[in-house]
């Protein structure tokens, strides 16, 4: 965008441009040295990870940045943990179907309350919005030990159900959604209408379609918070077979963290792998996200 | 605006259709308002009656005590610790956080080769999760050979103790935080950046204006009512700091990092004091509001000026 201005400015004033030019091309190089040396500075401990998870080197002491041998040992360490942790396949499958899951059922059920709150109001439609807008304002950390509390009345700890559930409501998701809909051109919902499309087929064929945009930047943040959330996961599971991958990095830590640091990378780096894959393909849309997040207010 | 058009929709229909109309809209609202009781309404009321008990989940007791816990809260040390530990983050953390955020986005507003890419580095610890963060720096910030003390030898800085020494630990924590959630501040604040119009410059720049003016006056004003909201929204995270000091340091040296989640978490899920730890949380929520608040009517003040 500025150099598009600056291009447009120097048009004007043929005089300036050869003594503009040279100077606006060193200072955009000058800039792009800082910011790729903050760059790399920043996906720096990224980078020791991965060497250190192929480190044979067994403790962080002495371990230099470039290791003396590399060995794979550390990796099948995580599928043969010998009993000192869960094997991190079984994380990984925990992890994937409680991150799925919960996107797909986040979608769905947020997508609707929108639809309804955007396009067909009910009784107390507006006094709903807003306790949603207030409920954002409470963190979610306050209410966990009732949280906890009703889990465990309905036998629902130590189950895929206990940690997909809280991640399916996403009050954020309902009002971005709810404005993606309130903002369809009316003559395209109501077009349908006129054809005789009952709400369910005007949601269902109409209006998903076209907020697809809004439902992959829903779907992704709740993929994100799913697969990284640790505190509910530790409280609502003890089996260690129903550990999600940020709980067995922990029992990873704890069984070889003083003696095979590698290991530990390994998990570590296995964890990490999906969310920035997500990210590599769907830049844009985490990108939206995230932006929206802070316009939202 | 939208709630107006559907104000005025539903009025000028004829009363036999938006009776209809409302039943659908039910029924369509009804999965989430359901789940939204389960998650979020049940557990707020219920909660606060917990706190005004002396529910133990391990004794199996759970008498009402009136406002005891609370009474016991304002006296409790271990509390008040707690609370100074996560203020002292607070008070480190968003400062930093959103200053360096800005720096960047201003860095990445530039003219730059390659931006994608260098974006991408910024904003990819964001998306891991807390307890990758707190395994990778706990052995880059390792004080024996860890990997960052071998940086700082290989510069002929002197070693650090990082973690292990009260003073610091704190200041590990926020370091760690930094690199972990910059992303956020950084993208919010670019995408408004770039709302600028490029005029506004030309036209400062005609009139004299120096970089350091640029920015006070052009750049600072444009922002403002993003920078205010980023900076609540750090306000309430900060508050609901954990993972990375749970993770890094379990609370120590000293307790000098122990903040008030994880006196939470600990009190409810280790001593299973229910009553104890549900009333810790109402007391973080009621602070967390406060703050809003305050941020909220200074935001308005200052913008009515």
């Amino acid at each position: 965008m500025s150099t598009a201005t600056l291009t447009a400015t120097t048009e004007t004033t043929p005089r300036r441009k050869r003594a503009h030019r040279p100077e606006a091309r060193r200072a955009k190089r000058l800039a792009t040295a800082i910011a790729t040396v903050f760059a790399l500075g920043w996906t720096l401990p990224l980078l020791w990870t991965l060497i250190g998870s192929f480190n044979a080197e067994r403790a962080t002491e002495g371990a230099g940045f470039i290791p003396s041998m590399l060995t794979s040992a550390n990796w099948s360490k995580l599928v043969q943990p010998d009993g000192r942790a869960v094997n991190v396949f079984v994380a990984f499958f925990n992890s994937t179907v409680v991150a799925v899951c919960a996107t797909l059922l986040a979608l769905v059920v947020c997508s609707m309350m929108a639809y309804a709150l955007a396009k067909l109001p009910f009784r107390g439609s507006a006094v709903v919005l807003s306790v949603i807008v207030l409920a954002m304002l409470i963190p979610t950390e306050v209410i966990l030990v009732p949280l906890f509390q009703q889990f465990a009345a309905l036998g629902l700890l130590n189950t895929y159900g206990a940690l997909i559930i809280p991640h399916v409501v996403s009050l954020f998701g309902v009002v971005l959604l709810r404005q993606f809909i309130a903002n369809l051109p009316v003559e395209l919902t109501e077009a349908a209408k006129i054809d005789g499309a009952n709400a369910w087929q005007n949601y269902r064929y109409i209006v998903l379609p076209l907020i697809r945009p809004g439902l992959a930047t829903l779907g992704i943040l709740v993929f994100l918070a799913a697969w990284n959330d640790f505190l509910w996961p530790l409280i609502a599971t003890s089996t260690p077979s129903m550990q999600t991958l940020p709980l067995a990095l922990i029992t990873f830590r704890s069984a070889y963290g003083d003696s095979e640091y590698g290991v530990v990378m390994a998990s570590t780096i296995l964890a990490i792998a999906p969310p920035l894959l997500v990210f590599l393909f769907a830049q844009r849309f985490i990108v939206a996200g995230i932006s929206n997040t802070g316009l939202k207010g | 605006m939208s709630t107006d058009v559907i104000e005025r929709e539903a009025r000028t229909d004829r009363p036999r259709r938006r009776k209809r109309l409302t039943r659908v809209g039910f029924l369509f609202a009804a999965p989430f308002l359901l789940l939204m009781l389960f998650l979020w309404g049940v557990p707020i009321v219920s909660g606060f009656w917990t706190s005004l008990t002396d529910t133990n989940m391990a004794e199996g007791t759970g008498g009402f005590v009136g406002l005891d816990n609370y009474a016991h809260l304002a006296t409790d040390p271990d509390f008040r610790a707690a609370l100074g530990n996560t203020a002292l983050f607070v008070v480190l953390n968003v400062p930093i956080l959103v200053a360096v955020g800005l720096l960047l986005a201003m860095l990445l507003n530039q003219p730059l080769g390659g931006r994608g890419a260098i974006r991408a580095a910024f904003i990819s610890p964001y998306l891991l999760t807390g307890a990758a963060v707190a395994i990778i720096w706990q052995t880059a910030l390792n004080p024996l050979g860890g990997n960052l003390n071998q940086v700082l030898s290989a510069v002929g800085l002197p070693e650090q103790a990082w973690l292990s020494t009260p003073g610091q630990a704190m200041g590990g924590v926020v370091l760690i935080t930094l690199w972990w959630r910059v992303g956020f501040p950084l993208l919010v604040l670019l995408a408004a950046l770039q709302d600028i119009p490029a005029q506004l410059y030309e036209a400062a720049k005609i009139d004299g204006a120096n970089v350091w003016q640029r920015f006070r006056y052009v750049t600072l004003p444009a922002i403002a009512p993003v920078l205010m909201l980023v900076v609540l929204l750090r306000l309430i995270d900060s508050f609901k700091v954990f993972e990375q000091v749970y993770l890094v340091t379990q609370g120590g040296p000293a307790g000098s990092t122990r903040v008030v989640l994880q006196m939470l978490y600990e009190s409810g899920f280790r001593d299973f004091q229910t009553g104890y730890a549900s009333a810790i949380g109402w007391t973080l929520a009621f602070i967390i509001l406060v703050v809003t608040v305050l941020q909220l009517a200074l935001t308005r003040r200052r913008e009515s000026r």
